[in-house]
């Protein structure tokens, strides 16, 4: 009746909204890879990129130069020991980033498997993971990576983030551990059941797809998180060891100076929140790609 | 006649989108309320009908912008201060919602929720006045043992109790106006026998103007005396209600009249002599709680024949859907066997289990969730051709359009997302899905109670004929006898998990042998006023 009337008026004009042309038609996106791959690229090479404008080298520090303000060969100014600021921040990057994106690829890969099994399952495999879960949230963050960095022989990037990611999957996991629990009791999960596919597909090809989109979005936020953790624990002495640079070591130093030399502050965290604010808008505009409500 | 209480005068509602855009829900509504009067506005989904109660009380959102005129007496209240509101709403005119537990707060007990109502209206009442008046308020609704009531919370309550309670909350400020949205939608048709009965019976008693929004063809012609019938967000007619349902003046109304089932229990030729497909032998479901374990099933028994429909017949909780979901294996079957097909759906081992289920069609009630949001429509529609058939490319394009073609969609929106579609757009695609396999059983659980009307007999039609063409046997869960009457061969009525009447469609209609099959035929409301007058009166006397 009506309805199949309506049917054929609106048949002739479906087009194909894919998410490559969904999202190439959206400025967000651009912008935000475009500074992803900026950051990558200075993580890469850093020397070059901070000889442009400069001193190339973080670790020529002239005493006499401490303290300097932003001037023209040093845009960024000098810290209280007379190091170019712009090339350690520059510098600062590839371990920076790396804590963070480790970090917080390794929780999701542990949160998204842990979580889903017991979301998905339940039952006793539910119970063990959300005990374990609490257990480790329950224990002191600092105290716990105190405890676990003074123990390891040497303290590398790759093993600070092992030891993050230890402590902030729980968090993760209890996220898909619920969505995927919501997801799970569709109808179209129980449909799929019905016709008789495996578990394996129901869950790479149902459940996952719908249940992903709360756990990228804090993940993305998180990595932020993450770069200030690394900073806190090498601010106490448990995180990367002198002569490491990066951001979080700037930052913890600078706080001490906040008065006399503000720019040694300033300038890591707007490189710390461009990072975040673009992996925040990336993760944002490829969602909306990849859900078919957000396409048309 | 008299004056009218509340007059809706060319009433326009416009919603602004996030886009700049209008979208009109209303235009150039009117219609006025007598007293003593139910009014009833009938629509299918969209064509205005709550947008229109809602503005009375001034509860629509912050992006509508109206027009016209509604008054309620002299006094106007479109665009009205939010004070005059508040001196209206709940005082002069009340409201109730389809959901009564939506309605009520889980935290607090019903006495607590209706003297709050009272306490806001009536400051002067003393405490032991409101007390009294509570349970007052809950012995009219004849909610039974209304003093030991009133301190039960919300979940303590049956759905029909629980909307008792909403009425009583709305009754407590002696209204000049009821506007009640569906109220009776989301109950069993014995349980809507009741609340109507409650509704009939105060209108005589307090003296109270109902507003009454369904898209219930028989509810209207149980209790309005006049009709008004929306679509589009326009007045299609408005008419007292013998007359409406004897001579249409609108085609639209003519349309929802006709799409209406009804139970007429009509012989069919049908009938298989060949051996069952599905045979379900004294199974008993049982769900473990934490401390006790709820039978949902309990020792039923059924079969079905190829080709052929049976219908499960039962009110929510009777178990008709565990059944469903016991012979797919999501419900926990303890005892007694299912075969489908000659295999044991209950004891044989999972590999062979994903096997049957390959012949085992199913569509679910909710159109939306049954449909996977992320994928297209001829992606989920192939799904299990690709999986199970290993069908790819071309091959699998072809079949997907012949399964599209067969439930009447263009072959184009195979690129299309389910919310793209409508709701009964959405149960073809499920259709199709659960066809593809050519299965042997199809498990159908109320296809088309979330559809409407007129949706709902276009899906029916298509179903048949694919049942006709496909030659599945069906196992149809519904709650409609109506609809059970128009497609079924057999019928089982459950009751409280007990399969308690199982015959030929023409016998348990017309001669149903178990009270409570004889209770559910005369509860459902005939969608013809003159009957269904002569049904109440005859009920109301019986009490």
């Amino acid at each position: 009746m009506t309805e199949q009337l309506a049917a054929k008026e609106i048949s002739t004009t479906v087009s194909r909204r894919g998410v490559w042309t969904t999202v190439r038609r959206r400025p967000q996106f651009w912008i935000s890879l475009a500074a992803l791959i900026l950051l990558l690229l200075i993580a890469a090479v850093p020397g070059q990129i901070a000889g442009f404008f400069g001193e190339s080298d973080p670790r020529v520090c002239p005493l006499v130069e401490s303290n300097q303000p932003p001037s023209a060969g040093h845009p960024f100014g000098t810290d209280i020991q007379g190091c170019d600021v712009m090339a350690n921040v520059l510098h600062g990057t590839r371990t920076s980033l790396f804590i963070g994106l480790a970090t917080t690829s390794v929780c999701l890969v542990v949160a998204v498997t842990l979580g889903t099994i017991a979301g998905y399952f339940g039952g006793l495999a539910d119970r063990i993971i959300a005990r374990l879960a609490d257990v480790i949230l329950g224990f002191p963050f600092l105290l716990g990576a105190i405890v676990v960095l003074n123990s390891v022989p040497e303290r590398t990037p790759l093993i600070l983030s092992l030891v993050l990611a230890f402590f902030a999957w729980p968090t993760l996991a209890r996220l898909v551990r619920s969505s995927v629990r919501s997801v799970k009791e569709r109808e179209f999960v129980q449909a799929a059941h019905a016709v008789g596919f495996s578990h394996a597909r129901i869950i790479l090809g149902h459940v996952l797809p719908n249940s992903l989109a709360p756990a990228l979005a804090v993940a993305t936020t998180m990595v932020g998180g993450v770069i200030v953790a690394e900073a806190t624990l090498t601010f106490l002495g448990v995180g990367l060891t002198q002569p490491s640079i990066s951001w979080g070591l700037q930052l913890s130093v600078a706080q001490g100076y906040f008065q006399t030399a503000i720019h040694t502050l300033i300038f890591p965290s707007i490189l710390l929140t461009a990072t975040v604010l673009s992996l925040i808008a990336l993760g944002d505009a490829l969602r909306d790609a990849l859900d078919p409500k957000g396409r048309s | 006649m008299s004056e009218p209480v509340l007059t809706i005068d060319h009433l326009g509602v416009n919603f602004r989108t996030s886009d700049g855009g209008m979208v009109q829900a209303v235009a150039d509504v009117s219609l006025d309320l007598y007293d003593r009067e139910v009014l009833a506005i009938v629509g299918e989904s969209g064509s205005g009908k709550s947008v229109s109660a809602m503005s009375v009380l001034g509860l629509l959102p912050p992006n509508a912008e109206t027009s016209g005129s509604i008054r309620l007496g002299n006094m106007e209240l479109l665009n009205a201060d939010e004070s005059v509101l508040s001196q209206v709403r709940g005082r002069r005119i009340s409201m109730v919602f389809q959901d009564p537990f939506g309605a009520l707060d889980p935290v607090f007990t019903v006495g607590f929720q209706l003297r709050e109502m009272l306490k806001r209206h009536f400051p002067k009442m003393t405490r032991a006045e409101r007390k009294e008046r509570a349970v007052e308020l809950l012995r009219t609704v004849d909610l039974p043992e209304p003093d030991k009531r009133v301190s039960s919370y919300p979940h303590q309550l049956s759905g029909g109790q629980a909307q008792r309670v909403v009425i009583a909350m709305a009754l407590a400020c002696d209204p000049e106006v009821l506007i009640a949205d569906e109220p009776t939608t989301a109950l069993d048709v014995t349980v809507q026998r009741e609340i109507l009965d409650v509704l009939m019976r105060l209108r005589e008693e307090v003296g109270v103007a109902v507003l009454m929004i369904t898209h219930d063809m028989g509810v209207v012609a149980d209790v309005a005396d006049r009709v008004v019938v929306m679509r589009h967000g326009r007045v299609e007619e408005t008419q007292g209600v013998r007359s409406l349902f004897a001579s249409p003046r609108a085609e639209y109304t003519r349309e929802l009249l006709e799409a209406v089932p009804r139970l007429k229990a009509e012989p069919r030729p049908t009938v298989s002599a060949e051996d069952p497909v599905l045979k379900v032998e004294r199974i008993s479901v049982e769900y473990k709680r934490r401390l006790h374990t709820v039978t949902a099933v309990d020792s039923a028994s059924l079969t079905v024949r190829p080709g052929e429909v049976t219908a499960l017949v039962g009110e929510s909780g009777s178990g008709k859907s565990t059944i469903g979901k016991a012979i797919i294996g999501l419900a926990p079957v303890r005892d007694g066997s299912i075969w489908v097909d000659g295999v044991d759906a209950v004891n044989s081992s999972g590999k062979e289990l994903r096997k049957l289920r390959k012949r085992i069609g199913v569509v679910f009630q909710n159109p939306l969730g049954a449909l996977d949001p992320r994928l297209t429509i001829g992606e989920a529609t192939g799904e299990p051709l690709r999986v199970h058939r290993k069908l790819r490319g071309p091959a699998l394009e072809a079949k997907v359009h012949e399964l599209l073609d067969s439930v009447e969609l263009p072959r184009a929106w195979a690129e299309r997302f389910p919310h793209e579609l409508s709701g009964g757009q959405r149960q073809r695609v499920s259709i199709a899905r659960a066809v593809s396999l050519d299965p042997v059983l199809l498990i159908a659980d109320e296809p088309t109670s979330a559809l409407d009307v007129s949706v709902q007999a276009t899906v029916l039609e298509l179903f048949r004929k694919v049942q006709q063409e496909l030659r599945f046997a069906c196992l149809f869960v519904s709650h409609d006898l109506a609809v059970v009457d128009e497609l079924a061969d057999h019928v089982a009525v459950m009751h409280h998990g007990k399969i308690i009447e199982h015959g030929l469609r023409t016998d348990v209609l017309k001669n149903p042998q178990h009270g409570y099959t004889r209770r559910l035929l005369e509860a459902a409301p005939v969608p013809d006023p003159v009957q269904q007058r002569k049904h109440r009166l005859a009920h109301v006397a019986a009490k």
